[in-house]
């Protein structure tokens, strides 16, 4: 508020968001936010619209052409300005916005920067840029996990001068935190049925694949007595609603869910999470698992581990790895026809992959033996995200205090010793054990119309015929 | 077969072979082009026009490899493929034991059911609030024009709100109970939210009664054209009326060059006399004329082909029992293509329930035991 740059990192569900839409207020500015996740910018939309505030847009490929000229004419006239990093490099908002008093610029979830960087949204990488054609406001990049690396990242990217730093520590104490070796695929999911019968709801358990959390999810919801729901990217966006309203208001008690889920879900009583594959990094894992016990109240979380799971996420990292022939012919292709899609299919590239060689191509176009210099940057990168992957198996398979090991990947020091602390410190799962039945809601449709429309009269006229 | 299975199988019946996979996909996708249209409205099977509006090319091909494998399509050459003897089995057992969707109009409602059903959905969740003194929630539907609807109709009603919600209430009631509605209400009634009770997602309906999504898309989606119709008659239901009287009919909608053709068409102006008028060319102004054919059903072709040709075009075309328009030319050589394709669209249009007969048999093995739960 003091007019200077600030990286922000709080634990989720402490308010972050009040970090701009406070200041806003009380000095009478217009903020624009860069969000990631379309998902995720929706949700807090709807957020800043349920406290009752109107003057709040989201700038996205959701909304349809004539609503966003509509938006764009009127831009100045907003309090809060979402926007994903794909729009703002567009040039007619680039002009939209210099009509616009931009006095707070927020980058949230800006550990994408890095964590994703150039092998997901090469669009975060301009930022610094954005920030400069604004004119420079007052910046503040808001995470919940950033490892010291990232945070110079991050700062070196948006051209922080000496920002303020507001850390908190990630270590949460209420999350109890255990990891279960399993030697077969079988045990594993028979480990996973058992839990979601006997531990506490509501949980989340993370797969890293969308076919396995919707197959599991419709055998355990037959199979087990608790209500389950899969929710990742691949479902329409109306399905995607119901179930996280269903999951809020509590007629869910799992969701199985891909990292699609979780970011700007405001739930407090989220008891369980469990995940079912190895998170990609340290950061994604204590995001994830920090989605549970908001409340402060006692919670689990709980890493189901194959050996060799690792390998999974390795061979995805290198599927990701375009060829030296691919880079060479993107090369040829990319400097005579401008057709992104045609490039893609000729070459057979991934979408992820065309985007890489795009940024390169248009950062560094002037670099002689461009071939060589963007495979040794993906080599780069692809290590760099090994490397993570090896602290996340770590992890695991380490001898020591699982809290003490998360508190060393962020440089922090030594956490508190604590009763309900780890597997390798000794807990009883007990207390985190719920039996209770889930209640059977289903109601008939004519009970379900009379209680939406209040006609509880009716409940009991149809009920007596 | 799954349930996508067997739907493309009735479209690929429908068309007898005559068309390629691809004009398959586009008409259940909803592809708006006028060969799709014309396609469509030829083979009597527009009422499928956009039932799977959601569909990827991925999923489709997919299905018709199933369907290929099972021997229930053969291959007539690289592009076209019709039912066999087993497929036409498998699909009469099918429907023995799975609900038929015998209400479907998807060129006549695609649109403007969709639209009602998002207004219903969020002016129910809207007033369930209301009827419980919350005001605030997240609405279940996001689109921007839906909520700005439900706000005016919001206001409009004022402090009659409790008065309309409880007609709301019995019209859908009342809906639901009637004798002829065609399935469970659940297909309808359990996706509805209100005040802290969430609606139910395809997915979970499927899981509550076993049935695969493609299912349940097409049953909730028979219930809601059933519906859309009913709803028709103002005086019985005047507020499920309102929500829909403001979407236009498109129906009769010409595109708009098509339009001005007709304007001198009405003029007795010839088919050369419109294209040099209108600086076109003058097999533009013939697909004007068929699209005007296809979509006025009162509209006369025979000042374009004699009557007896008009015979002689259609009985080659029942003797060949197909619509292929090059066949048809052999055995009809005075006649042009376009006399040929105006002709099979005019009969087209009168006969576009030449098949549904075939379809009504199908349906109606639908026994109390499919309508269960």
């Amino acid at each position: 508020m003091a007019g200077k740059d600030t990286v922000a990192m709080l634990p989720t569900g402490s308010g972050k968001s009040l970090c701009y839409q406070f200041p806003s207020y009380l000095t009478q500015s217009q903020v624009l936010i860069v969000s990631p996740l379309l998902s995720l910018m929706q949700d807090q939309v709807e957020q800043i619209k349920f406290r009752g505030e109107k003057k709040v847009i989201a700038l996205n490929s959701f909304l349809a052409f004539k609503e966003r000229k509509r938006a764009l004419k009127n831009l100045r006239y907003y309090r809060f300005i979402f926007i994903s990093p794909e729009m703002l490099n567009l040039p007619e908002m680039k002009e939209a916005l210099s009509s616009c008093r931009i006095n707070l610029f927020v980058v949230d979830e800006a550990h994408c920067i890095s964590q994703w960087g150039p092998d997901f949204r090469p669009d975060y990488l301009t930022l610094g840029k954005i920030k400069e054609d604004l004119g420079n406001p007052v910046t503040l990049a808001l995470t919940a996990t950033a490892t010291v690396k990232i945070r110079a990242d991050i700062c070196q990217i948006l051209n922080m001068d000496n920002p303020n730093e507001w850390i908190y520590s990630v270590n949460r104490p209420n999350i109890a935190l255990r990891v279960d070796q399993l030697s077969t695929f079988k045990e594993k999911v028979l480990k996973l049925k058992g839990y979601i019968e006997s531990l506490a709801s509501p949980g989340i358990v993370y797969f890293s694949s969308k076919k396995l959390a919707d197959e599991l999810a419709s055998e355990m919801n037959q199979t087990t007595s608790k209500k389950i729901s899969s929710y990742h990217a691949g479902l329409e966006q109306d399905q995607r609603i119901l179930i996280q309203q269903q999951f809020i208001t509590d007629q869910l008690d799992w969701i199985f869910a891909t990292s699609a889920f979780g970011m700007g879900v405001n739930k407090e009583n989220i008891r369980t999470v469990i995940h079912f594959h190895l998170p990609s990094s340290m950061e994604a894992f204590v995001q994830e698992i920090g989605r549970a016990g908001r409340d402060g109240n006692k919670s689990l979380s709980i890493l189901l581990y194959l050996s060799k799971d690792e390998q999974i996420t390795t061979n995805l990292l290198e599927l990701e790895r375009p060829s030296i022939r691919q880079i060479s012919e993107f090369e040829k292709m990319y400097n005579t026809s401008s057709d992104l899609k045609k490039i893609e299919e000729q070459i057979g590239l991934s979408e992820v992959q065309n985007r890489v060689l795009h940024y390169y191509a248009k950062k560094d176009s002037l670099k002689k033996n461009w071939v060589n210099h963007v495979d040794q940057q993906i080599s780069t990168r692809i290590l760099e995200k090994k490397s993570k992957m090896i602290q996340m198996t770590e992890y695991v398979t380490a001898d020591v205090c699982r809290r003490q090991k998360i508190t060393q990947c962020f440089d922090e020091d030594q956490p508190v010793p604590q009763l309900l602390c780890c597997d390798h410190c000794g807990f009883a799962l007990d207390p985190f054990k719920d039996n209770q039945e889930s209640l059977n809601t289903h109601l008939t449709w004519q009970e379900r119309l009379s209680t939406i429309f209040k006609e509880s009269e009716n409940v009991r006229s149809t009920k007596n015929t | 077969m799954t349930y996508l299975d067997a739907i493309l199988l009735v479209c690929f019946r429908l068309f007898n072979g005559d068309r390629s996979r691809s004009a398959i996909f586009h008409l259940v996708s909803g592809k708006k082009t006028s060969q799709t249209i014309q396609d469509g409205h030829l083979y009597g099977a527009q009422d499928f026009f956009q039932i799977f509006p959601d569909i990827t090319r991925e999923t489709f091909d997919l299905s018709c490899a199933r369907l290929a494998h099972s021997n229930y399509l053969l291959q007539l050459d690289e592009q076209r493929w019709n039912v066999s003897k087993e497929g036409e089995n498998a699909l009469k057992d099918y429907f023995n034991s799975h609900h038929f969707p015998n209400h479907l109009k998807g060129w006549l409602y695609h649109d403007r059911a969709a639209v009602f059903w998002k207004r219903l959905l969020l002016l129910t969740q809207s007033l369930s609030n209301y009827a419980y003194r919350e005001n605030r929630f997240y609405p279940v539907q996001r689109d921007p024009e839906v909520q700005h609807w439900v706000k005016s109709v919001f206001l409009k009603w004022g402090n009659d709100r409790n008065n309309y919600t409880n007609r709301l209430f019995l019209e859908l009631t009342d809906l639901c109970s009637e004798e002829k509605f065609p399935d469970h209400p659940d297909f309808i009634i359990q996706q509805m939210t209100g005040y802290q009770l969430i609606g139910m997602t395809a997915n979970q309906l499927a899981g509550y009664f076993s049935i695969d999504i493609w299912e349940v898309h097409i049953r909730f989606l028979n219930s809601l054209h059933f519906i859309f119709n009913e709803i028709q008659n103002q005086n019985k239901y005047p507020i499920l009326y309102s929500m829909q009287e403001d979407l236009t009919q498109k129906e009769f909608v010409l595109t708009v060059s098509s339009e001005k053709t007709l304007i001198y068409i009405n003029q007795a102006y010839s088919v050369e006399q419109i294209a040099r008028i209108r600086n076109l060319k003058k097999s533009t102004i013939e697909d004007h004329i068929i699209e005007i054919t296809l979509m006025i059903h009162s509209f006369s072709i025979d000042r374009y082909v004699h009557h007896s040709m008009q015979e002689e075009i259609w009985q080659a075309a029942a003797q060949l029992n197909n619509k292929r328009i090059k066949e048809i030319k052999e055995m009809v050589p005075d006649a042009s293509f376009f006399q040929i394709r105006l002709v099979l669209v005019s009969k087209g249009r009168m006969e576009s329930k030449w098949k549904i007969p075939y379809l009504n048999t199908l349906g109606s093995g639908l026994s109390e035991m499919v309508k269960k739960k």
